[in-house]
């Protein structure tokens, strides 16, 4: 921790900070502070709000209550443009930066927000001024290279020198190490350590426990929106880190008979892997069965869904559909095969948001609802009344789904599988966005699918859907299998410590 | 059983009065205003003669903007229907002189432009090149082929066989109206009964969406350029018949007049909406408003001008639509 006096601020403060987005409550009244010289991290599940907080001190969001403060004055922050001014710089997982042009142009691009605009740039004078900015971050590379040559590490340390140039007093790294090699990462942390001893505060977001305890000197745990509480790094380790990230009662509205008999294994994949998302997964699903996949976001989850069912390719392993192996070039040889996929985004993978009800639910049936190609009207309105009556969709069949809300267009798309009598459904992420009742029918449709033998895949970030709904357990930590539960063992602790790697494969 | 149909033909009955009923009113009451305008300037617009005139120009602008419509609704754009149908003709004229048969020129001519067609479609749909640039580059292509095959000149067709399609008429009806009709039914039928069409939609509405759920998104793409091939190429044997001769300047400006009409008829730009009925109107809006031009001998400068207002409304008309209706989503 930095006692200087030379510190570029006290205190930042953001207080009773609170957004709603339709539907969802993403920050309740939050509370942080971050003093200068210092690296306070935030971590929490996925959805519990750190990204927003973030969105909002850098102007992305404007905060509908709460005020933020430096240095005990109230300041405004309703653009990008305003917190750049104000010396809040964010580095987000997407850099900002631009290929095709040279280390030190990147440097000095949008800068103009901060300075006095020069017309006219003096070449020789920005590289000088450039590799004076690496130097004093012990960072070696010539500033007349291209940036489009560097590696994603050494990309991101122009970056951090770009937010320095614009005199930035607070730098915001939002999953900084998740593309980086162990050498990079220490690297990095050399030079956090320089950011902080220079009097700049650093907000780290993470979901590695261990780089927490590497290079914090505060934590904030958030939890559904909410602050769980500020510790200082000495207070806290890991366990009680995940349990306080996690801690919570799981909700009635989890539910499903689960243990009851199951039947014959119907898809297995074998020592599945795919270049840098996956590799070597195995796992079965039974008749009647949910397998959960936990795990969190870009942990390989959604990738190997797509390579079941025909969307992607993969490089390496098996799929067996009851026993013999399958390989589906496009979708349509997985929907033959009785396979469904509700994706994890309905909006671009799910429904067509300018065709009606009926037309959506029959969309992958066509083929089966046709004789010559000529589609059997009747027979198609049938089956769409049958399934949107078997969903409870309220809405009318000729309703555009576009204009439906999301549980219901969550449930369109279910019935656009169910009308397939698919032996095999996987649902990536299949109550995100939508409110607790909607979610709570759906749970009741998925124990349903299970008692007509359908295997269940179900992917989740949410551990209490997992928990409340999983038979077992799969998890994944960055592209592997980390652990695999029996519902009767499993716990939000030991799927959040296998999912952030703190527990590797028995 | 009979609740069931009792509901359908609500179902029916109600999608063809709200959704789509009023959009095509007001083209028909565009129509009306047209006629009636130039009636009233010229009273001699309205004899039988010019209305069968009328519907006989309109015949190639509308058969085409079928394939266009269909393109548009997937997403896509086609800018060399005009180029095509000229070097279709080329193609003809040449199999005719070398064979002295007329029914292997009419081959020849649909060969030719479905060819162009797929070739068009294969490199939009599936190797993922912008139709926009593709079908510039093809336009230009074929337009240039034209004019070196045919010398820059025009060559006479007296082949009845040939001929038959855009001359022959049954009294004072032109055959190539009843033809122009069969074929919009054809594809009425097409995109609201047929698994072809209904694909159509979806992968104009949410190509990802309709990709997950097991259409070949590649393929649909593809065949809606082989169709419209293969509409120039009737359309190329229709205008042969017409003036009794093959024109290597044949269709320059067509694919101005075949877009216009598609998106005045309720076509929307961002693909996924559009229906053959729209289309069919706003065809005929064009043909009226270029033969009523041409009637009162307007000078074409002022033609072009009268046109380029008329595509901007039409661009704001379906920019406002599109607002009011993706507020609700």
């Amino acid at each position: 921790m930095n006692t200087n006096q030379n510190l570029k601020f006290n205190k930042i403060e953001m207080m009773e900070i609170s957004k709603i987005f339709p539907g969802v409550q993403a920050l309740d009244k939050v509370d942080f502070e971050i003093r200068g010289g210092t690296v306070h991290a935030i971590v929490g599940e996925n959805g519990a709000g750190k990204s927003t907080l973030i969105k909002i001190l850098a102007g992305v969001y404007r905060k509908d209550e709460g005020y933020i403060r430096i240095d005990g004055k109230d300041i405004n922050i309703v653009n990008p443009i305003d917190a750049k001014r104000l010396g809040i710089s964010v580095i987000y997982q997407e850099f900002s930066l631009v290929p095709e042009l040279s280390i030190s142009q990147n440097i000095f691009l949008g800068n103009e927000v901060s300075r006095k605009a020069k017309f006219w740039i003096n070449k020789n004078e920005m590289h000088k001024k450039a590799s004076e900015i690496l130097k004093d971050l012990n960072i070696d590379i010539n500033p007349k290279r291209k940036l489009g040559d560097l590696t994603v590490g050494e990309q991101q340390l122009v970056e951090i020198a770009k937010a320095i140039n614009s005199d930035a007093k607070l730098i915001v790294m939002d999953e900084p190490t998740s593309a980086l090699s162990d050498v990079e990462k220490d690297h990095l942390f050399i030079i956090i350590k320089k950011l902080t001893s220079q009097g700049i505060g650093v907000i780290y977001i993470t979901h590695r426990m261990k780089e927490i305890f590497t290079i914090a000197d505060s934590v904030t745990v958030m939890r559904d929106g909410k602050k769980v509480g500020d510790y200082d790094i000495d207070e806290v380790d890991e366990n009680k880190l995940v349990k306080l990230m996690v801690g919570r009662e799981l909700g009635s509205i989890y539910y499903r008979e689960k243990g009851s008999t199951k039947g014959k294994i119907v898809l297995e994949v074998q020592n599945l892997s795919k270049g840098n998302s996956f590799s070597n997964i195995s796992f079965n699903v039974k008749e009647g069965e949910v397998v959960g996949i936990a795990g969190l976001m870009g942990s390989g989850r959604t990738e190997i869904a797509r390579c079941i069912f025909g969307m992607d390719k993969f490089d390496s392993g098996k799929i067996l559909l009851n026993g013999r192996e399958v390989k589906f070039k496009h979708p349509f040889n997985a929907i033959s095969h009785g396979i469904g996929y509700v994706s994890e985004d309905r909006k671009i993978f799910g429904f067509v948001p300018l065709m009606d009800i009926k037309e959506n639910i029959t969309l992958p049936s066509l083929k089966w609802l046709s004789t010559m190609g000529w589609v059997n009207l009747k027979e198609q309105l049938r089956i769409a009344k049958d399934y949107s009556a078997k969903l409870d969709i309220k809405s009318k069949l000729i309703q555009k789904v576009g204009s439906l809300s999301g549980g219901n267009q969550q449930k369109v798309v279910l019935g656009k599988w169910l009308a397939r009598n698919p032996q095999v459904l996987i649902l990536d992420e299949p109550t995100r966005g939508i409110d607790v009742g909607a979610k709570s029918e759906i749970h009741k449709i998925i124990n349903q699918l299970t008692k007509e033998n359908i295997a269940v895949i179900m992917i989740s970030s949410e551990l209490p859907e997992i928990l409340g709904v999983s038979d077992r357990i799969i998890v994944m930590h960055e592209g592997e299998m980390t652990a695999e539960f029996d519902y009767t063992e499993a716990n939000e602790e030991n799927i959040m410590k296998a999912a952030v790697g703190l527990h590797k494969h028995h | 059983m009979q609740k069931d149909q009792n509901t359908l033909a609500e179902v029916k009955r109600r999608g063809q009065i709200l959704s789509k009923f009023p959009k095509n009113l007001s083209l028909v009451f565009i129509i009306v205003l047209l006629v009636v305008v130039f009636g009233a300037i010229n009273t001699s617009f309205f004899s039988i003669n010019n209305i069968i005139n009328i519907f006989r120009h309109t015949s190639v602008l509308s058969l085409i903007s079928i394939g266009m419509a269909l393109i548009i609704i997937d997403g896509g754009f086609d800018l060399s229907v005009g180029a095509n149908m000229a070097l279709g003709g080329a193609i003809g004229a040449i199999v005719f002189k070398l064979s002295g048969s007329g029914a292997l020129g009419i081959i020849a001519v649909l060969a030719t432009c479905t060819l162009i067609g797929t070739i068009n479609g294969v490199s939009v749909g599936v190797l993922n090149i912008n139709p926009f640039m593709f079908t510039l580059a093809t336009a230009a292509l074929t337009r240039g082929l034209t004019l070196g095959l045919m010398n820059a000149q025009s060559v006479e067709m007296k082949d009845t066989t040939f001929t038959w399609l855009g001359d022959y008429q049954i009294g004072i009806l032109p055959i190539v109206m009843i033809f122009m009709v069969v074929v919009y039914l054809i594809f009425y039928f097409i995109l609201r009964r047929n698994i072809f069409g209904m694909k159509i939609y979806a992968v104009g509405g949410n190509i990802n969406a309709a990709r997950a759920s097991g259409i070949n998104t590649k393929l649909i793409v593809t065949y809606t350029y082989i169709i419209t091939g293969l509409l120039v190429g009737i359309g190329s044997v229709i205008t042969i018949g017409r003036i009794g001769s093959v024109q290597p300047w044949v269709g320059v400006g067509l694919e101005f007049d075949v877009i216009t009409a598609v998106i005045i008829g309720g076509v929307s730009l961002r693909g996924g909406e559009g229906t053959m009925l729209g289309t069919f109107l706003g065809a005929l809006i064009i043909g009226v408003l270029i033969n009523g031009l041409s009637f009162m001998e307007i000078n074409p400068f002022f033609q072009y001008i009268i046109r380029g207002v008329i595509i901007i409304l039409v661009v704001f008309i379906d920019n406002i639509m599109h607002r009011r209706s993706s507020a609700s989503y």
